[in-house]
Parts: C-alpha cells; sequence; structure tokens
C-alpha cells in the first residue's frame, strides 16, 4: 500500500508473547481497508486490533460550488458497489432541500429498486463471499477436525433444502464449484435485472432525478420485475433453511464461536423503503415520515430501542477525530447553529464539518487512517456511542422488529421478531419465517440477519409491485413533479445502503452547494480509536476474538478474524495479504478463485 | 471482459489488430454516438422533446447530452439488454467521454449546443410529424376489401365451377 506504517511498538506492560499479524487490504475491489492485529497464539485469542484505510477520497471537498441538482449523479461515484444507495440518499437530500415530494408512483419505483439492490448485493456477497469462508475447501484447510464433525451432522431443514448434511451444504458453497454458489450467482443476475428495469443501470443508476424517476411506467416494467422477482421468492425458501441449518451447526460444533465478532449491541440503522402516503420530506416532519418507513430507523443499546425517531438520529451525530489523518475544524466556518426547528448544531455535526486533510505516516500509537469516527452521542448518558451497522441487516432487523411498526401483511413486526410471509411460487408452496432477535451482535448473527433480510426485501417488493400497479390502474402513471433550487436551504437524506446507515447532509447558499457530508456504513464500521479512545466496532470486535483455527502462525489463515471482520461486509475480500511479524512475509490469497490462485 | 478476451485472440494471432479509434477506444463500443442507438432519437427528430422526466420522448431538453457521447448503452442496454440510460428515461451525462464530469455539469440543464441544434430543427421537425401523422392516419384503416359480409371484393376472380364460384353466385 502506499500508506507508510511505523514499526508496531508494543506496549511495555504487555508481557504476553504476541504475533503481528495484518490483513492490507481486506476488501472488495478497491482494497483499502487494512486490519493489523496482535494475536496471543497461546492463549488462542487476538489481542489487539487497529482498523486503517489508506485511501482519501475528498468527495465533501470537491462537492463545494458544484450545483445542487447534480449531487446525486457525483456522490453515486463513491462507490462501485452500492453507488445507487448513495444517489438515493442523495435525492432524498434533494428532495427536501428543494421542497419536493415525488409522485406515489415515482416513491414506489425507487423502493422497488432499492429492494432489488438488496436482495442482489446481500446475495452475492452471502454466498459468493462470505459462503467461502463457510465451505469445504475453507474448512478443511482451517478446521478438519469440523469437516469431520460436519459430514455426520444430518441438516435439520434437508426437507426444505435438498442438502442432507452439512457437509453437504459446505461442498455447495465452493467456490466455481459448488451446486448453491452457482445457483446464487444465476439468481443474483435476475436481481440485478430487476434493479435496471427501475433505475435503469446498476450500480449508478440513470433514471434517479430529485422530485422522483424518469423511468416509464407501464404495466409491462411491473410484470418484468414480479415475474423475477417470484423466482427470487422461490430462491429465498431454500436459502433461509439452508443458512440456519449452517450456522447454527457452527454454534454447536464450536462451543463458544458466539464470541467470534462480538461486540456490545450498538446498532445503527437509518431506515429504508419511504412510505410516499406519510413521506412529503419535509425537515419538520421527518419523525414521522422516519417511523412510517417500511425498515423502520432506530438505535439499539444493549437490545434496547434508545430511539426510532430521525430527528434525534440526525441531532445526535458526531464526527470525532482521534487517530485519523484530519485537522480539526473547530476553527473554521459554522455552516448551521440550529435546524430549522430551532434545535442547537453541534460544530462536530456533518453539516458544520469542515475537511482538512492532514497526510502522515501511519502509527499505530497515533494516527493511521484516513477514516474519521462518526459516533452517536446519547444525550441520556453523555456517551458518544460507537454504534456499528453489523453489515446492515442485523440493525435494520433488529431496530424494525423492536419498533413493531412495520405491518404489510408480507411482513410483520411484532415487538421482539419480525415475520416475513413468502406467497406460492412456481414450485413451492407459501412459507413463512420468523427473523427473532438473537443474543449477541456476533459475526454468526449479522450472517445469519443478511439471509433473513434478503427474504425481507422480496417481501417488500412485492408490496411494493403491488401498490405500483394500483397507481398505475387508477390513472396516476405520473413519476417526477418539477421542483425549484433554492438559493439557500439545509436538507438531510437517510437510507440504508446495503451495508448500513448512510446519511448525506448538505448546506446550500447561493443556489450551489456550501457544504457535503455524505456517511455511508463503512465510516461506521471501519472507524479507528476516537479521541476519547473509543475503538471503532471492527477493532472492538476483533479484539478478544478467540481463535478457533487449528493451524499455528506457520500456516495462520486467520478465518476466525476473517468471519468477524467480513460479517460487517466490508466490501469485496478479494485480495488479502498476510504479513507476520519478524519481518516474515507471507502472501495469501483469501479470494473466492483461491482453488485457482493458491498460496504463493 | 470481452475487450480481454479479444486480445487474448489477437494474442494469440486468431484475431487480427483490435478495431481502435484516435483515443485508443474499441470501435464497436464507442464508434457510434449514444443519439445514434437511441430508440428515442426519432422524437428529436420530429421535434418533439419531453419538458418532464417519465415520459417517453426525446431527453435533450432535460439535459440529455447523447447526440454527442460515443457510448453504444441504447443499443446494448445494460445487462441482458435491460436498462441503459435515455432509452430507459435517464438523461446521457457523458460518463464515458474524457471531459466527463466537468464538461457535462450541470447535468440537468440543457446542453448548450442541443439548443441551437434543436431550434435550427423546428420547421423541418414538425412537417415530417403533421406529414407521418396524416399517412400513419392512412396506415391505421383496414384496406378497402377487408370487412364483413357475404360479397368477395378483393378483386379475385373465381374460376367457374369451384366452390367459390358458387358462393360468391349466390350472394350476388
Amino acid at each position: 500500500m502506499g500508506t507508510i506504517t511505523e514499526p508496531l511498538t508494543e506496549t511495555p506492560a504487555k508481557k504476553r508473547n504476541l504475533v503481528e499479524m495484518s490483513w492490507d487490504p481486506i476488501t472488495r475491489i478497491v482494497g483499502s481497508l487494512g486490519i493489523f492485529t496482535k494475536i496471543d497464539f497461546e492463549n488462542k485469542q487476538v489481542a489487539e486490533c487497529y482498523s486503517t484505510s489508506s485511501i482519501f477520497r475528498g468527495y465533501s471537498i470537491f462537492m463545494k460550488g458544484k450545483d445542487p441538482r447534480d449531487a446525486h449523479f457525483i456522490t453515486s461515484r463513491i462507490c462501485g458497489i452500492c453507488g445507487d444507495n448513495h444517489a438515493t440518499c442523495a435525492c432524498y437530500a434533494q428532495n427536501m432541500a428543494f421542497g419536493v415530494k415525488p409522485p406515489n408512483l415515482g416513491e414506489w419505483i425507487v423502493n422497488l429498486g432499492e429492494a432489488a439492490e438488496y436482495m442482489f448485493d446481500h446475495n452475492i456477497f452471502q454466498d459468493n463471499l462470505v459462503g467461502v469462508d463457510f465451505c469445504e475447501q475453507m474448512v478443511k484447510e482451517t478446521n478438519p477436525g469440523l469437516w469431520s464433525k460436519a459430514q455426520k451432522a444430518k441438516a435439520p431443514n434437508a426437507d426444505k433444502h435438498g442438502y442432507r448434511t452439512i457437509a453437504d451444504i459446505m461442498t455447495a458453497l465452493n467456490p466455481f464449484t459448488g451446486e448453491f454458489y452457482r445457483k446464487t450467482l444465476e439468481v443474483s443476475r435476475l436481481t440485478r435485472e430487476m434493479f435496471c428495469l427501475m433505475e435503469g443501470r446498476h450500480v449508478h443508476p440513470s433514471t434517479l432525478y430529485p422530485g422522483g424517476v424518469g423511468t416509464v411506467a407501464t404495466i409491462q416494467l411491473f410484470t418484468d420485475y414480479l415475474t423475477r422477482l417470484m423466482k427470487y421468492v422461490e430462491f429465498m425458501k431454500t436459502c433461509v433453511p439452508l443458512h440456519d441449518d449452517l450456522f447454527n451447526f457452527w454454534y454447536e460444533a464450536l462451543p463458544g464461536y458466539e464470541k467470534v465478532g462480538q461486540r456490545r449491541i450498538l446498532l445503527g440503522c437509518w431506515g429504508s423503503f419511504n412510505n410516499p402516503a406519510v413521506c412529503d420530506y419535509r425537515y419538520e416532519s421527518m419523525s414521522d415520515w422516519g417511523r412510517a418507513m417500511f425498515v423502520t430507523p432506530g438505535i439499539v443499546v444493549d437490545g434496547k430501542l434508545v430511539t426510532n425517531d430521525l430527528m434525534d438520529i440526525n441531532l445526535g451525530l458526531r464526527i470525532l477525530l482521534g487517530s485519523s489523518f484530519y485537522d480539526d475544524w473547530q476553527n473554521e466556518e459554522t455552516f448551521v447553529r440550529t435546524d430549522p426547528l430551532g434545535n442547537k448544531i453541534d460544530k462536530h455535526h456533518p453539516w458544520n464539518q469542515t475537511t482538512i486533510p492532514h497526510p502522515q505516516k501511519r502509527d499505530f500509537n497515533g494516527n493511521y487512517t484516513w477514516v474519521m469516527s462518526p459516533r452517536w452521542y446519547d444525550q441520556r448518558t453523555g456517551d458518544h456511542l460507537a454504534l456499528d451497522t453489523g453489515g446492515g441487516p442485523i440493525a435494520r432487523l433488529w431496530a424494525t422488529a423492536l419498533s413493531g411498526l412495520v405491518d404489510i401483511g408480507y411482513i410483520k413486526a411484532t415487538g421482539n421478531s419480525v415475520i416475513i410471509n413468502l406467497p406460492k411460487s412456481a414450485m413451492l408452496p407459501e412459507a413463512t419465517f420468523e427473523w427473532k432477535i438473537p443474543a449477541w451482535s456476533n459475526a454468526i448473527e449479522r450472517d445469519r440477519a443478511r439471509t433473513y433480510f434478503q427474504a425481507y426485501a422480496a417481501a417488500a417488493g412485492l408490496f411494493f409491485c403491488e401498490k405500483a400497479i394500483e397507481e398505475l390502474m387508477a390513472g396516476r402513471s405520473k413519476t417526477w413533479a418539477p421542483f425549484r433550487v433554492p438559493d439557500e436551504a439545509i436538507s438531510c437524506g437517510f437510507h440504508e445502503a446495503v451495508r448500513g446507515v448512510l446519511s448525506h447532509h448538505v448546506v446550500i447558499r447561493d443556489g450551489k452547494i456550501a457544504n457535503y457530508h455524505p456517511y455511508p456504513p463503512t465510516c461506521w464500521n471501519a472507524n479507528p480509536r476516537d479521541i476519547y479512545g473509543t475503538p471503532g466496532p471492527y477493532e472492538d470486535a476483533v479484539q478478544n476474538t478467540p481463535i478457533f483455527e487449528e493451524n499455528g502462525p506457520d500456516k495462520f489463515k486467520g478465518i476466525d478474524i476473517m468471519r468477524a471482520v467480513r460479517s460487517f461486509d466490508p466490501c469485496l475480500p478479494c485480495g488479502v495479504h498476510m504479513y507476520l511479524g519478524n519481518g516474515k512475509v507471507l502472501e495469501t490469497r483469501h479470494s473466492p478463485m483461491f482453488g485457482m490462485v493458491g498460496a504463493k | 471482459m470481452e475487450t480481454l478476451t479479444y486480445l487474448l485472440f489477437q494474442a494469440a494471432g486468431i484475431a487480427p489488430m483490435i478495431p481502435l479509434d484516435d483515443k485508443l477506444r474499441p470501435t464497436w463500443l464507442f464508434g457510434k454516438t449514444v443519439h445514434e442507438g437511441c430508440d428515442r432519437a426519432a422524437y428529436y427528430e420530429q421535434d418533439d422533446f419531453g419538458l418532464e422526466y417519465g415520459t417517453p420522448k426525446c431527453l435533450v431538453k432535460m439535459g440529455c447530452w447523447g447526440p454527442v457521447v460515443n457510448c453504444n448503452v441504447t443499443k446494448r442496454g445494460w445487462m441482458r439488454g435491460i436498462g441503459g440510460c435515455p432509452n430507459v428515461g435517464g438523461i446521457c451525462i457523458g460518463c464515458t467521454m474524457p471531459g466527463f464530469p466537468d464538461m457535462f455539469m450541470p447535468f440537468m440543464d440543457e446542453p448548450s449546443g442541443a439548443r441551437f441544434s434543436t431550434a435550427a430543427l423546428t420547421l423541418y421537425g414538425k412537417m415530417i410529424r403533421a406529414l407521418r401523422a396524416i399517412t400513419n392516419n392512412t396506415v391505421n384503416g383496414e384496406p378497402e376489401w377487408r370487412r364483413p359480409g357475404r360479397q368477395l371484393i378483393t378483386g379475385y376472380q373465381p374460376r367457374p365451377g369451384t366452390y367459390q364460384a358458387q358462393s360468391s353466385r349466390r350472394a350476388a
């Protein structure tokens, strides 16, 4: 990587025999996330963990002075995976700034597009990338003992998914050769087509605009979507029971596995799928339309719902420094002193942030990353909470379940669970799945929630499709409403990117962008120790993670750490380089192609 | 991916030199403009422009740069022929062009060049739209002979003694 790193100096107080191990890059495609750890092999535990990013983006700097209507076109280019989530969120923020409410049909089309996106991205990540960490080839390399157990373990849901033993499931997950792996690729393709039907292109949508969409709404459009969606619904009926069997086996076969990737329950969800019957995009009524979303926003601390009010969520946002390559903006301009309701806005709120990059050497005792530390200020305790998104689904399901507000037939939030009803499909009868609030926020539960949320998105898609057709049949076929760009405005957009919370904060002056700050999920998850010394979620989820891998330091693959980090969905785990202390460099690839590339 | 495959074929000596334009882009991808492949181009030709998003008409007045951008998305769609840009209601913002994004912002305003071109087109476009409407109306009618009734008026002359000859005699 391009960043120069100071050698990790061990604090003299530690007497343990620690081995430094680093994975850099660990992420999808751009490969800018690195995980640096110290592992205590004698006690089979990760002692310390630092999460770093070696890339500076600068969107908040070059957005200044641009036409506010260009925001979604530009911010969509932030990411090659979830650019449409940025575009959607930017449009939400623009709708608020421009005071425009899209026609109902436009809103349903956006929801259908985003539902397809969740179905696509979770699907391909879960079984083409995460699944590799649980497949036969991987398990044989890291835990041969577990493999022999799996061969004997009968799969309780075999009648639903067709795999007799857990080992059969693991074999089906082998990259390129596994049956389920290949089926997943095929299904993913359908969901991307669904997305393109609604938003034109994946991942930089062409048909999204402030004020609605440019998609031409016809019966044919929704038929094309629905026929594909029903194939996905059918797939979910085998996918959910298969993953339940797989993940439950891990708990049974490796007692204590719930500790892997476990951290305090500190989850944030900014809500998804606006309800056009309630949502008018006015800041003043944000609490109401936030609660009307079809994925309820919420902050969950220690299993309790702290708030599901978007207004509270917005006011509590704080961007802290501490270990990142930026200077403080205390002496810079304050853009927003109070919100439109007169609430005081903090200097470290995204509306008031000024980004001042300060490149320097990576030093794990000082500053070591380009990611700032977003936190949520808890008024009750005065704590700056390091919320995580758990990769998205676990936080969404948890906040939705506790709030108990969503009730659309296909989905019902009960207060302690979420019930998902899938209708009869081509070959399979109706199915009902219930996601129950788990006991832990850990790697396995993050992964399990992902599968359930795939079913949730499919069920929501069915509802949105019915609603859209209803509009069309009633003769309301407009998808876009005109607007005027004001000279002065402040606004915010709240959405769920695939892997978790996403917010865009905008300040408009003289009809141009004066300040713009997007906060995507990986900033919440991958951030460093803040000024109070509170570690970021990856860091504290990996720290103290027990090691179940049977390999010693020489052949160590770090699979348990990988599972912990990847449960947060940190983008594509394509190339992973491993660095062992004592000047010995070992490089391996944990890519989905590892069978072909191998270690070198 | 297909470009890489082509290069492999080329390296193996099975394919000729990859066809490139003067910017070294494969011509099968960049040889035509968005507009040349766009199924909304006929609206442009007929001076029939969408003045809001969400209509099936040409989007040039809404900020589409398709007429001057090299890209085949309108022909190929986004995946498996589905999706795309102006063909499905999204303005072309020139994202395949070396001048992107600066030369195309603000995206949602009509490109200045389009103002001249569309102004020059007004008379011609309106005229052919009107003429086509007349012809379109005509060809939407069925030919004279295709109507219910016992009399055969296609001009076909049945030979005497055949079934048709007898039946048409009876009708007469």
